[in-house]
């Protein structure tokens, strides 16, 4: 990759990141995603489902750009809640309630939110300038895939996601079957077979992904929270001296940097994301710690580590979404929804047609990161005072915004309903201890895994071992049931959820 | 992440598992059904029954397995449903869906509101009137004055 194409590239990714209009759609999402990062229960799946039809309203650059900042900007706010209030505002700022709360307690809490801010953002420029370097070649790399190596890649896609999943490996699997099956109802492209639309006329074009993700995640988290009562005890004390001092930025910047690049790989790995990131980042800064019984009283490498790596994870997500057209969590599902909403295809031609999208929407990333750490600590105040709003109120703006939002994107009544009814499967899938996350993967992978395999079929004249007899698709196949394998071998098994349950 | 506790239940080891390996059974089973004719077509070109056969047969699999897994092995047993949030939370939906059209936004919210209002516990009417009114107004604002959403805002409209 030479410097001058990649001087290029960011350059006209300013002149698109810095028009007027796509700064103020950028500072919309950074805010948003920072505000319902501050709120407990309101995660950044569900409000991007939220937005999604908002975002018909306004160019394909604006609507992406605001879309990724939710995400990013969430990071900032959920580690808010979880120093202040204990509370974590978003499940990536878990781990940093332990030691961001006790600095609070200890008066600390200024330079505890500073350092999840400077942390943050330093690991958000680090992931820009990575997505900016790896994005190219990969997608020259992607552009050589035959159908049959997508179609394999898919599987390892799916597969990493199931070991990555937190609760059980075989339930992950079969709820990746069940998008699969959900993704493929309709009316089949190749042959104009309907398939699984039991008569009913709205189904005839297939489900929209929006109601199946503001049931799955909308309804059902406020038919969830409205039975989990939480306490928030809000620290009163005020937030003062902001500034950590000289001693803490030395104490966590090499956190910083081992957060940032266990975040940058962790993010890249379909399934991952911000969640796992901060866990990881916690267990490693406690393992390497000389003092690792210390952490969990203020420990500011507890902090500044998983912060970092939740941002970080949080940006380079978007690096198999751009460049594959593969999305690895679910909210980059999120984000190939809003694609299609503009009628873009992910996958490796956006960087090609499109170039203004893309480098935008990397360089409206460092953008909205340079925002969020300026105007943030400024506004501690005004989004302590958010949560203040009961939550018995909110959940009442949530449901109206949910069923509204899917009524305006096709003002189909009948969509409503089937937000409802996604709404009790969700919620008997969190009763089943079935997470939905794998399920919205399958969803949008569903009628392109069928696109590619049919397409591979054709092309090898009906002949399946043309999956085994090339080699990248062997080789993704291979490493797939490689993964598979650790998690079912038993003892591999044990030490996987030991993991998981460490910082428990 | 697991909520229920781990005492035996009756012979039963894990209600939780039991009750999943049935459900993806079930719906393997019953997309099995549902999709027995659609066309296999050739190994050349693949007809619309393939890929929900393969998925189908996937389920029952995991179904299985969930379901052996919670006959055999301890496990969460099932915790009990919160019936009303999510009675009255699905019934809000519902009814939003079926009153927009014929009796436009100001009922279909006020409705929906009011249901969702019932799920949840400790509210005070002032405080509830109050943001019931600014929701009515921010939505009426939203949605009909500033995205020009082609719908009545009263029945009679």
């Amino acid at each position: 990759m030479e410097l001058s194409s990649l001087l290029d590239n960011l350059a006209l990714g300013f002149s698109v990141a810095l028009t007027l209009q796509n700064l103020f759609w950028c500072l919309v999402g950074a805010v948003v995603g920072t505000a319902i990062g501050v709120l407990p229960g309101v995660g950044p799946v569900a409000t991007m489902a939220l937005l999604l039809p908002v975002t018909y309203y306004l160019p394909a650059e604006g609507a992406l750009i605001m879309l990724a900042g939710i995400y990013y900007g969430a990071q900032y706010g959920g580690s808010t809640t979880a120093i202040l209030v204990n509370l974590p505002g978003e499940s990536s700022s878990v781990v940093t309630c332990l030691d961001g709360y006790a600095m609070a307690r200890q008066g600390r809490a200024g330079p505890a939110l500073a350092i999840a801010a400077i942390g943050s953002f330093f690991a958000g420029t680090v992931a820009t300038f990575l997505i900016a370097v790896a994005a190219p070649p990969l997608t020259v790399l992607a552009q050589q895939f035959a159908p049959a190596d997508y179609c394999s890649l898919m599987v390892l896609g799916l597969v990493t996601a199931v070991v990555m999943a937190h609760g059980s490996v075989i339930k992950a699997l079969g709820m990746i079957f069940l998008g699969l099956l959900l993704g493929i109802c309709g009316t089949d492209v190749n042959t104009g077979n309907l398939r699984f639309t039991f008569g009913v006329d709205i189904l005839y074009d297939g489900i929209n992904f929006v109601p199946i993700a503001m049931g799955v995640f909308g309804l059902n988290e406020i038919m969830a929270n409205l039975t989990n009562k939480q306490r928030r005890d809000l620290l009163s004390s005020k937030v003062s001296g902001l500034m950590p001092t000289v001693k803490d930025l030395k104490e966590s910047f090499g956190a910083m940097v081992r957060g940032t690049a266990l975040g940058s790989v962790l993010g890249i790995l379909p399934g991952g994301g911000a969640v796992l990131a901060s866990f990881s980042a916690y267990t490693l800064e406690k393992r390497i710690s000389k003092t690792p019984e210390k952490f969990g009283t203020g420990m500011i490498q507890g902090v500044a580590g998983p912060e970092s790596a939740n941002n970080a994870a949080a940006q380079t997500s978007f690096i198999p979404m751009l460049t594959l057209g593969i999305p690895s969590n679910a909210v980059m599902a999120m984000m190939v929804g809003g694609m299609m909403i503009h009628g873009i295809v992910p996958g490796p031609q956006v960087m090609t047609e499109k170039p203004g999208l893309f480098w935008g929407m990397i360089v409206s990333m460092w953008v909205g990161n340079l925002m969020l750490v300026v105007f943030n600590l400024p506004l501690v105040g005004i989004w302590v005072k958010m949560l203040m709003v009961p939550y018995r109120l909110l959940s009442i703006a949530i449901l109206f915004f949910c069923c509204i939002g899917v009524y305006s994107l096709n003002n189909s009544a009948d969509e409503v309903l089937l937000i409802a009814f996604f709404g009790v499967a969700g919620y008997l899938f969190v009763k089943l201890d079935c997470e939905p996350a794998p399920m919205l993967l399958g969803f949008i992978l569903g009628p392109l895994m069928e696109t590619y395999l049919r397409r591979a079929m054709l092309l090898s004249r009906g002949d399946p071992y043309v999956f085994v007899e090339r080699p990248l698709s062997l080789a993704f196949l291979i490493i797939a049931a490689v993964l598979l394998l650790m998690v079912i071998l038993p003892f591999i098994r044990r030490a996987r959820e030991k993991a998981f349950v460490e910082e428990g | 992440m697991t909520e229920g506790d781990q005492t035996p239940q009756g012979g039963i080891r894990s209600g939780q598992d039991l009750l999943c390996g049935a459900m993806f059974a079930l719906i393997g089973a019953g997309a099995l059904w549902v999709g027995r004719d659609y066309p296999m077509g050739t190994p050349l070109r693949l007809g619309s029954g393939v890929f929900p056969w393969l998925l189908s047969w996937g389920l029952i699999a995991v179904g299985a397995i969930v379901f052996v897994k919670g006959l055999l092995t301890d496990g969460p047993r099932l915790t009990g449903w919160a019936w009303r949030p999510v009675i009255l939370i699905t019934l809000a939906a519902v009814c939003f869906g079926l009153l927009i059209e014929p009796a436009g936004l100001v009922v279909s919210m006020a409705v929906l509101m009011g249901l969702g209002a019932l799920a949840g516990d400790g509210h005070r009417l002032r405080e509830l009137s109050i943001f019931l009114a600014i929701m009515l107004v921010l939505g009426v604002g939203i949605f009909i004055w500033g995205l020009g959403m082609p719908i009545k805002v009263f029945p009679w409209n």
